[in-house]
C-alpha cells in the first residue's frame, strides 16, 4: 500500500475534519505509508547500532530505519531475538489492511456525516418540552442521572456541530484485525453552553439532547440501512452515544458510533481538577458535600471535551513502532479481558496510546520524556508494561502541570495538566490492581529467557476466571441498591473495600467482574435491563498459606482505638479471647468445614449491605473436597504428614543398628506416598500401598564384582536387617520378597526388597508398609560396560539397555525426584493435591498405567513454578485446570517440556540447551516417535527420557490425553463460571465406547471398593461414608491383614495380559476403583496377513480369496484371544464385551 | 468365516476348542501349528521333536503333554522347551564334564545358572504366538501325535484346551493371584538356603578364576616374557587415573585474554556466535508459524 497517486482528500484516513477545523496537511501526507506491511523483511542484522543511530540523527524522516530493529538481534548473547522476532509476526497477523478497509466504512460515513450537517437548527425548548417532543417520534432523549425535571431553568437547543471528527481505532490505523469501531464525534458549537455548564451535570445534559436530535435525523434517513440504537460511550454513563450498526450482512462487521463532544474552551480545566467539586446538589446541601471532589464526572466532561486534543497528541507522537505497540498492546489487554470500556477494566487502546503519547512528550525527569521516539515496538510494550508494573498509581502521578497536589486514593491517577484529563479515571480500583498483577507477571515474563514467554504473554487466553483465579463467588444484589451509576460505583467501591479488609491476607487480588451492560433501544430508557437481581462475580487469588485459617488475631485488648474499630467492623463476629501465649486480643474464629473465604464475604455482606446469607454462593466446585475425599476421619495431608515421620523414625532406627555388615551410607524416599502425591488415600486399607525407599551401603571392596553375586548379596543383606530390626523393634514386622526371579541368572534387573511394616497408626487406618531395596552403584557400571561388546545378541542387547534405563529411573532418579517434589509441596500447599487431582484425572481416563507418575508430578510443578501468564495457583482446582490446560496446548511432537524443579530457580543455561540439543536429537533418530514420545527434561535430568522412554506413554496415548485435556479445557473456558455439577463430574467420567472390548470385573475383586464410589462424586458422600461405617468389624479385620499390603489380583492381572497380549492390543484400566479393563487392538495386527512363524499374535488360517502368489494368510484371532482372556482371569472377570461394528 | 485351511506353511493347523466360560459366553476356536522340528543347527534331539507355533498363554509342559499324549494318543513326550525360557536364559548349553575334579571357572560360571531363586508365580503365562520345542521319548511317537493332529485338522475341531486335566493344569486367575502372594514372600530358609547355594558357588568361582589367573600370570607369552599385571580391580583405578589425567589438562590450559590479538579474535567469534544464533532464532520462529499456521491468538 502505497500513499503515491491518491488523490489528496481520499488519503486522510486519520481524521477527516470538516468546515472550519485547520488543515493539518503536512502530518497527513507524509505518514502513514504501509504500516500493513512496512516491515524490511530482508533487515541483515549487521551494523545494528550504527544503523539505529543514523537513523537517529537524519530525525524527521517519517519512515524511521529504526522500525526494523525488532528484528535486529538486540542484547547480546544472551538475549534471544525470538521474542521480537515473534512479536514482529503478530504484528503482521493483526495489522488489518486499512488501505482495502476504508472504502468500505466510508461511504456509510460520508452519508452521517452529510445527514448530520444538514440538519436544521432547533430553537431553544425546556427540558420537559424536549421530553414531549421527543416522545412523538419514540426516542427517549438519554438523559444522564440526574434527570432534568420541571425545575430545570436551562434550555435545550440544537444548532449544526461546530465540527466533525472522526475517531476510533479503525480510522486512526491503529486498530487490530476484527475490530471496526468507527467514532464521529460532533463536537457542539460553543453558543450552546454556558459558562457554568460544567456544573451538575448540564452540559451532559445539553449533550444528550443534542444526540437525541441526531438520532432521530439518523433513524429518519438512515432507519432502513442501519440498526440506530443508544448506548454509553465506554459504559461512562455520562456519556450516551448513538450506536450504528449496517443490517446489510457485508458491512455489519462495522461498528459507528456518534459521539457529542464539547468544544474545549467550555469545560475549562481549572474547574474540573480531580480536586474540585463539580456536582453541587442544589443549594440546601450542607457545605461538607459540596466540598467532596467528583473525580470521575470532571475527568469524563474533560475527556469529551478532548476529543479533537487527543486526536492531535496522537498524531504529533506517533511512529510505525508507536503503532505496533498499540496494536500488541491491544492484543496483550485482549487476552486478559481490558477494554477501553469502563465495565471490562476501563483501560484499552485509547488509554494505551495517550499513555505512550504523554510520556514520549514528558512524565520523566525534569519533566523530559520518560520514552523515547527510537523505541522499538516491544521496547515501547515493555515500557509501558514497566509504567504499569513498577509504579503505584494510586500515589497520584501529576504530569505538566506542577502545582497540583492530589491526595492518594484507591483509584488509580495519571493526571495530565495540559489536557486537565486522568486518563485512568474509568479504572476501579479492582481493575486497576488487576492490570498491575498482569503487567507485574507478563514483565517478568518478557524479561525472563524462557522460550514460551511468547505463548504466555500475547498468545493464552489469560481472562478465563476458573484458570485465572483461585476463587469464585457470585453475590446477588437487589437492583434497588444501585440504582444509578453513581450509587453502583459508591456501592462497589464500598463492597470492594470492605471485603479486602474482611479478607486481609488470605487473598492477594480481590478482582469484581460486573455484568456488561449493552445498548438499548431509542425509545427505552438505559437501566431497563438492569432490573431485577444484579450479579456481581468477586473473584479471588488467594495465599494459600492464609486461607483456610480458621482463627484469625485482631488488635490486642490494650490498643483501645484498634481494638474499637475491629468490633466496628466485624459487628458480633469479633471476641475477646485470651490466647494460649498469654495474649488477649480481638479475634475471629470460622467454622470448619466449608471454605472460610466464603464465610468472611457471606458475613460481611450481610453485616456491612443488608444482603441476605444466601445472596453469596461459591462457583464452580472445589474438587480436591469433592473428587478425592475419601469419607476417612483423617485429612489425605495428616496421612502424608504421618508417613513422613514414620520414615523418619525408620531411617533413625536404620541408622541406629549396630552388627550390620557395611554401615547404611544413605537411606533415600522413592515413592509417590513418600512426596504427598499418591492418589488414593495412604492410610486406608483400601488404597495403601508399599512405600519404596532405597538403601545404600558404605562401599566396599567385598561387594562380588558380578551382577547374579550382587542381587544374592542384596538378598543376604536384607534378611541380615530383617533380622536386626525384628530384634531391636518387636512392633515391626518385616518380610524380604522376591521380584524379577525369572532374570535372576542374569542378574539385571532387582531381584529382591526388604518389607518394614509399622502396625496401623490408629483405628481405622492400616499399617504402613515400607519397601526397601539396596542400591549399589557398581550396577550400573557393570551393566554399561556389558553393553560395550558390540558383538551382542540382540534381545540380550535390548534386555541390557531395558535394565538400565531401568536401574537409572529407580535407583538414581527416583530418589531425587522425590526430594524435588517433596520440597516443592511444602513449598506450595496446593501442589499435592493438583498432582492428585491431575493423576485421578488421568486415572479416570484409563491412562495412568500408560504415563508415568513423575511426569504428571512435574507437569504439576511446572504450574507452580512457571505459572506465568498467571500468578502461582491459590487452590488446586485451580491449579488442576492449569495442568489440563498446558497439556492441551504442548505441542509434544516439537517440543520439549522443560521445568526446573529446584527451589532456588537457578537451572543453568548450559542444561537447558543440552535439553534442547537432545531433543533435537532424539526426533531426528526416532521420527515416529515409537521409543519417546513425550520429552520432559528438567534440572535434574537433562537427558529428558529417564521417565518417557520406553514409549511411556505410546504415541496413541498420548495423542488421547492431549485431546481429553483438550475437550475438557474446552468445557471449562466456554461454560466458564456456568459449570454445573455434571459438568465437573463430567471431567473425571470416560466414555467407554471407543475401545474394541470391554473386560468387566467382579466387584468382589476390586481392592478399592469404596474408591470406585468416590470417584463417580455426587452422591459420594453418603455413599463411601456409609460403606465405611456400616463393616465396622470387616474393616478392622481388614486393616489386620498385613499380608494384602500391596497386593492388588487386578494389577497383577493387567501386567499378565500386558506380558501376553501386549503386541496384540492395548490394555486401559483405572487403577483408583475402575470396574473395567478396556482394550484397543493394535492396528498393525488388523486385517488379512501373511502367517509367518514368529507373527506373535495368535491367528486364524483362512483361505485366502485371491490366491495370488500361493502365500498363506491368516486373520487375529479375537474370539480365540478374549476366550484366553477369560481364563486368564477366572474368578476375576464378569463378563466380556465387543464392540458393535 | 469359510473353513480354515488345515496347513499352513508346512505346518498342521491343529484347531483346539476353548471352553466358554461364564465370562466370555462365545465358543473360541485357537489354532495350534505343529511340524517336525528342522532346526538350523541340527541337533540330536531334533529328529524326535515337535515344533509348535502360536501356543496357548496358559500353555504349560503338564498341559501340552496332556494335549498331545493323552487327547491326541501320541507318544510319550521327554521335555518340552519354551523358546520365551531360552532367551531368557543365554547359552545354557555346555555340559558340565563331572569326571574332572577340579572344574575350570567357565565352566563353574555355567553351573551358577542352575542356581535360581524360588519362582514367585505357580506357572508362567507366555506370550501370544510364541512357539516351544516338544521333544517326545522317540521318532514314532512324535510321528503318531503328528498324525493324529492332522487327523484332526481334517475333521475339524474336537479337541477341547486343557479338558479332563484340570487337575494338572496351572492355577489361574484368582487362585493364581491369591497363591502370588505367599509365594512372592517364600519363608527365610528357603530364601537363605538357596543364597547360601548361590554365594558358596561363587565362591569357587572366584577362586577358581583367581587361580587361573595366577596361572597366567606366571605362564610366558610367546617372546619368553612374563607380563606382570595387577588385581582384578584394576577397572576402578583406570577411572580413577582418567579423571586426575582431566584435571590435570585443565590446570595446563595457557592464559587466554593475554595478546591482543586474542581478545579481537574472541570478540570476532563472538559476533558471528551472534549472527549465528540470530539466524536460528530466525529459523526457529519461521518453524512456529509453520506449525501453528498463524500466530494469532485464539
Amino acid at each position: 500500500m502505497s500513499v503515491t497517486g491518491k488523490p489528496s482528500e481520499a488519503h486522510s484516513p486519520k481524521r477527516r475534519k470538516l468546515s472550519h477545523s485547520r488543515e493539518k496537511s503536512d502530518i497527513d501526507t507524509s505518514k502513514s505509508s504501509g504500516n500493513a506491511n512496512g516491515f524490511a523483511q530482508d533487515s541483515s542484522p549487521s551494523g545494528t547500532g550504527l544503523q539505529q543511530q543514523d537513523a537517529a540523527r537524519d530525525g524527521r524522516t517519517k519512515r524511521p530505519v529504526a522500525n526494523s530493529t525488532t528484528v535486529l538481534p538486540t542484547g547480546g548473547l544472551n538475549k534471544s531475538s525470538v521474542l521480537a522476532l515473534q512479536v514482529a509476526d503478530l504484528n503482521k497477523e493483526v495489522t488489518p489492511n486499512y488501505a482495502r478497509l476504508r472504502p468500505k466504512w466510508t461511504g456509510i460515513l460520508n452519508n452521517l456525516e452529510a445527514t448530520i450537517k444538514q440538519l436544521p437548527p432547533r430553537p431553544p425548548v425546556t427540558a420537559v418540552d424536549a421530553l414531549k417532543q421527543f416522545k412523538k417520534q419514540e426516542i427517549r432523549i438519554p438523559f444522564p442521572e440526574p434527570q432534568p425535571s420541571k425545575e430545570t431553568h436551562y434550555k435545550f437547543e440544537f444548532k449544526s456541530p461546530q465540527h466533525l471528527i472522526v475517531g476510533g481505532a479503525l480510522p486512526l490505523e491503529l486498530s487490530v484485525k476484527g475490530e471496526n469501531v468507527v467514532e464521529l464525534t460532533a463536537v457542539m458549537p460553543e453558543g450552546l453552553l454556558q459558562e457554568k455548564d460544567y456544573l451538575n451535570a448540564r452540559a451532559p445534559h445539553k449533550a444528550a439532547f443534542y444526540l437525541a436530535c441526531i438520532a432521530s435525523a439518523i433513524k429518519e434517513k438512515h432507519g432502513a440501512d442501519l440498526d440506530v440504537s443508544f448506548s454509553y460511550l465506554c459504559d461512562v454513563d455520562l456519556l450516551p452515544i448513538v450506536e450504528l450498526v449496517p443490517r446489510d450482512s457485508a458491512e455489519s462487521k462495522f461498528t459507528f458510533r456518534i459521539a457529542v463532544g464539547f468544544p474545549d474552551a467550555s469545560i475549562p480545566v481549572a474547574k474540573t481538577l480531580p480536586t474540585k467539586n463539580c456536582l453541587r446538589h442544589g443549594t440546601s446541601d450542607e457545605s461538607g458535600n459540596s466540598d467532596q471532589p467528583t473525580p470521575f464526572y470532571n475527568s469524563a466532561i474533560r475527556s469529551a471535551a478532548l476529543v479533537k486534543a487527543f486526536d492531535d497528541l496522537i498524531q504529533k507522537t506517533r511512529s510505525p513502532a508507536f503503532d505496533d505497540a498499540c496494536r500488541i498492546g491491544q492484543i496483550w489487554l485482549r487476552q486478559r479481558g481490558f477494554s477501553s470500556s469502563a465495565r471490562s477494566g476501563g483501560f484499552g487502546w485509547r488509554e494505551w496510546c495517550f499513555m505512550c503519547a504523554l510520556f514520549l512528550s514528558g512524565g520523566g525527569h525534569r519533566g523530559h520524556p520518560l520514552f523515547s521516539k527510537q523505541y522499538s515496538s516491544l521496547q515501547f510494550f515493555k515500557a509501558v508494561l514497566q509504567i504499569l508494573a513498577g509504579r503505584d498509581l494510586r500515589d497520584p502521578m501529576v504530569l505538566n502541570t506542577a502545582s497540583l497536589e492530589i491526595p492518594r486514593s484507591e483509584y488509580p491517577v495519571l493526571f495530565d495538566g495540559k489536557t486537565g484529563v486522568n486518563v485512568l479515571y474509568k479504572m476501579s480500583p479492582w481493575s486497576y490492581q488487576s492490570l498491575r498483577h498482569h503487567a507485574q507477571i507478563s514483565l517478568a515474563t518478557v524479561n525472563s529467557r524462557n522460550d514460551d514467554s511468547y505463548d504466555t504473554t500475547f498468545s493464552s487466553n489469560v481472562a478465563t476466571a476458573v484458570l485465572q483465579y483461585d476463587e469464585l463467588f457470585s453475590v446477588k444484589i437487589p437492583a434497588a441498591m444501585c440504582k444509578t451509576a453513581t450509587e453502583e460505583r459508591d456501592f462497589l467501591l464500598r463492597m470492594h473495600a470492605t471485603l479486602v479488609r474482611g479478607l486481609g491476607d488470605r487473598a492477594s487480588l480481590v478482582d469484581f467482574k460486573l455484568p456488561q451492560r449493552s445498548k438499548w433501544s431509542l425509545n427505552q430508557t438505559a437501566d431497563v435491563k438492569d432490573k431485577g437481581d444484579y450479579e456481581l462475580e468477586v473473584a479471588l487469588l488467594t495465599n494459600p498459606d492464609n486461607v483456610g485459617r480458621l482463627v484469625d488475631h485482631g488488635p490486642e485488648a490494650d490498643e483501645q482505638d484498634e481494638a474499637a474499630d475491629f468490633r466496628k467492623f466485624w459487628g458480633e463476629k469479633a471476641e475477646l479471647r485470651r490466647f494460649r501465649d498469654g495474649t488477649i486480643s480481638e479475634s475471629l474464629v470460622w467454622a470448619p468445614g466449608s471454605p472460610v473465604t466464603l464465610q468472611i464475604i457471606t458475613y460481611l455482606a450481610t453485616l456491612h449491605f443488608r444482603l441476605p446469607p444466601s445472596s453469596v454462593s461459591a462457583v464452580g466446585q472445589d474438587l480436591e473436597v469433592n473428587i478425592l475425599e475419601t469419607g476417612s476421619s483423617m485429612s489425605a495431608k495428616d496421612a502424608f504428614r504421618i508417613i513422613g515421620s514414620t520414615f523418619q523414625t525408620l531411617t533413625s532406627t536404620l541408622h541406629g543398628l549396630d552388627n550390620l555388615p557395611l554401615p547404611i551410607r544413605s537411606i533415600f524416599p522413592a515413592d509417590p506416598g513418600l512426596r504427598s502425591s499418591s492418589v488414593g488415600h495412604p492410610l486406608l486399607s483400601q488404597s495403601t500401598r508399599p512405600l519404596n525407599m532405597i538403601i545404600e551401603f558404605e562401599s566396599s571392596t567385598r561387594w562380588p564384582d558380578s551382577l547374579p553375586a550382587i542381587q544374592y548379596t542384596k538378598i543376604a543383606f536384607l534378611l541380615k536387617l530383617a533380622e536386626l530390626l525384628t530384634a531391636k523393634n518387636t512392633d515391626l514386622e518385616t518380610r524380604v520378597g522376591l521380584e524379577n526371579t525369572e532374570s535372576a541368572v542374569t542378574g539385571r534387573f532387582n531381584t529382591s526388597f526388604l518389607d518394614i511394616i509399622y502396625p496401623s497408626p490408629g483405628p481405622g487406618l492400616s499399617p504402613i508398609c515400607f519397601r526397601a531395596r539396596i542400591h549399589h552403584d557398581r550396577e550400573e557400571h557393570l551393566l554399561q560396560t556389558a553393553l560395550v561388546d558390540k558383538s551382542l545378541h540382540g534381545s540380550v542387547r535390548d534386555s541390557l539397555t531395558t535394565a538400565l534405563a531401568t536401574h537409572r529411573r529407580d535407583f538414581l532418579a527416583q530418589p531425587m525426584h522425590t526430594t524435588a517434589i517433596r520440597n516443592l509441596c511444602t513449598r506450595f500447599p496446593p501442589l499435592s493435591a493438583t498432582i492428585r487431582l491431575f493423576k485421578k484425572w488421568v486415572s479416570s481416563h484409563l491412562l495412568l498405567q500408560h504415563i508415568p507418575e513423575e511426569i504428571m508430578e512435574i507437569i504439576a510443578a511446572h504450574v507452580h513454578v512457571h505459572p506465568a501468564p498467571w500468578s502461582t495457583p491459590g487452590s488446586s482446582t485451580t491449579a488442576f485446570l492449569r495442568c489440563l490446560h498446558l497439556l492441551s496446548r504442548w505441542d509434544w511432537a516439537s517440543a520439549p517440556l522443560i521445568v526446573d524443579l529446584s527451589l532456588a530457580q537457578d537451572m543453568a543455561a548450559s542444561q537447558l540447551s543440552e535439553i534442547t540439543r537432545r531433543f533435537q536429537a532424539w526426533r531426528k533418530l526416532d521420527p515416529s516417535m515409537n521409543n519417546v514420545v513425550w520429552f520432559v527434561g528438567t534440572n535434574l535430568d537433562t537427558t529428558g527420557t529417564v521417565w518417557t522412554q520406553g514409549s511411556r506413554p505410546p504415541r496413541v496415548v498420548a495423542g488421547r490425553l492431549t485431546a481429553l485435556a483438550r475437550a475438557a479445557v474446552d468445557v471449562v473456558v466456554r461454560k466458564a463460571t456456568q459449570m454445573d455439577d455434571s459438568d465437573w463430574t463430567g471431567l473425571f467420567t470416560s466414555p467407554l465406547g471407543d475401545y474394541d472390548f470391554l473386560i468387566h470385573l467382579k466387584p468382589s475383586v476390586l481392592r478399592s471398593k469404596a474408591g470406585s464410589k468416590s470417584s463417580r462424586s455426587a452422591h459420594q458422600h453418603s455413599g463411601s461414608s456409609g460403606a465405611v461405617s456400616e463393616f465396622k468389624n470387616l474393616q478392622v479385620h481388614e486393616t489386620l491383614d498385613t499380608a494384602a499390603i500391596g497386593h492388588d489380583p487386578v494389577e497383577l492381572f493387567v501386567r499378565d495380559l500386558e506380558h501376553a497380549f501386549g503386541s496384540t492390543a492395548l490394555f486401559f484400566h483405572d487403577q483408583h476403583g475402575g470396574r473395567v479393563i478396556a482394550g484397543l487392538w493394535r492396528p498393525s495386527v488388523l486385517g488379512t496377513k501373511e502367517w509367518r512363524v514368529r507373527l506373535g499374535w495368535s491367528s486364524v488360517p483362512v483361505a485366502g480369496d485371491d490366491q495370488e502368489d500361493g502365500k498363506d494368510v491368516c486373520v487375529l484371532n479375537k474370539d480365540g484371544i478374549l476366550a484366553e482372556i477369560a481364563m486368564l482371569g477366572e474368578g476375576m472377570v464378569k463378563d466380556i464385551t465387543v464392540r458393535e461394528q | 468365516m469359510g473353513k480354515a485351511p488345515r496347513e499352513v506353511g508346512g505346518f498342521v493347523a491343529l484347531p483346539l476348542k476353548l471352553q466358554a466360560t461364564g465370562a466370555f459366553h462365545t465358543e473360541a476356536t485357537h489354532y495350534l501349528y505343529l511340524k517336525p522340528h528342522d532346526p538350523p543347527v541340527p541337533d540330536t534331539d531334533a529328529p524326535r521333536s515337535l515344533f509348535l507355533v502360536n501356543i496357548p498363554v496358559s500353555a504349560s509342559p503338564a498341559a501340552i503333554k496332556h494335549l498331545l499324549t493323552t487327547q491326541l494318543e501320541g507318544g510319550r513326550i521327554e521335555k518340552v522347551v519354551f523358546t520365551e525360557d531360552v532367551q531368557a536364559k543365554p547359552a545354557a548349553t555346555l555340559k558340565s564334564n563331572r569326571k574332572r575334579k577340579r572344574m575350570t571357572a567357565e565352566e563353574l560360571e555355567v553351573g551358577l545358572d542352575t542356581h535360581s531363586l524360588p519362582g514367585v508365580f505357580d506357572s508362567q503365562i507366555y506370550q501370544s504366538g510364541s512357539s516351544a520345542i516338544v521333544v517326545f521319548v522317540d521318532k514314532p511317537s512324535m510321528e503318531l501325535a503328528l498324525k493324529a493332529a492332522r487327523r484332526v485338522a481334517k475333521s475339524g475341531p474336537s479337541i477341547t484346551w486343557g479338558q479332563g486335566a484340570e487337575a494338572i493344569l496351572p492355577r489361574l486367575g484368582v487362585k493364581r493371584y491369591e497363591h502370588h502372594k505367599h509365594l512372592q514372600f517364600p519363608s527365610r530358609k528357603e530364601v537363605l538356603r538357596s543364597v547360601n547355594g548361590f554365594m558358596t558357588a561363587y565362591a569357587q568361582l572366584e577362586e577358581a578364576r583367581s587361580r587361573e589367573t595366577a596361572r597366567k600370570r606366571q605362564a610366558p607369552d610367546e617372546d619368553g616374557f612374563v607380563t606382570v599385571t595387577r588385581g582384578s580391580r584394576g577397572s576402578v583405578r583406570a577411572e580413577e587415573a582418567k579423571e586426575i589425567a582431566e584435571k590435570h589438562k585443565e590446570k595446563s590450559k595457557s592464559l587466554e585474554d593475554f595478546y591482543r590479538f586474542q581478545m579481537r579474535n574472541k570478540r570476532k567469534e563472538e559476533q558471528s556466535e551472534m549472527l549465528r544464533k540470530f539466524g536460528e532464532d530466525k529459523r526457529r520462529v519461521e518453524e512456529m508459524r509453520q506449525r501453528r499456521g498463524n500466530p494469532t491468538p485464539g
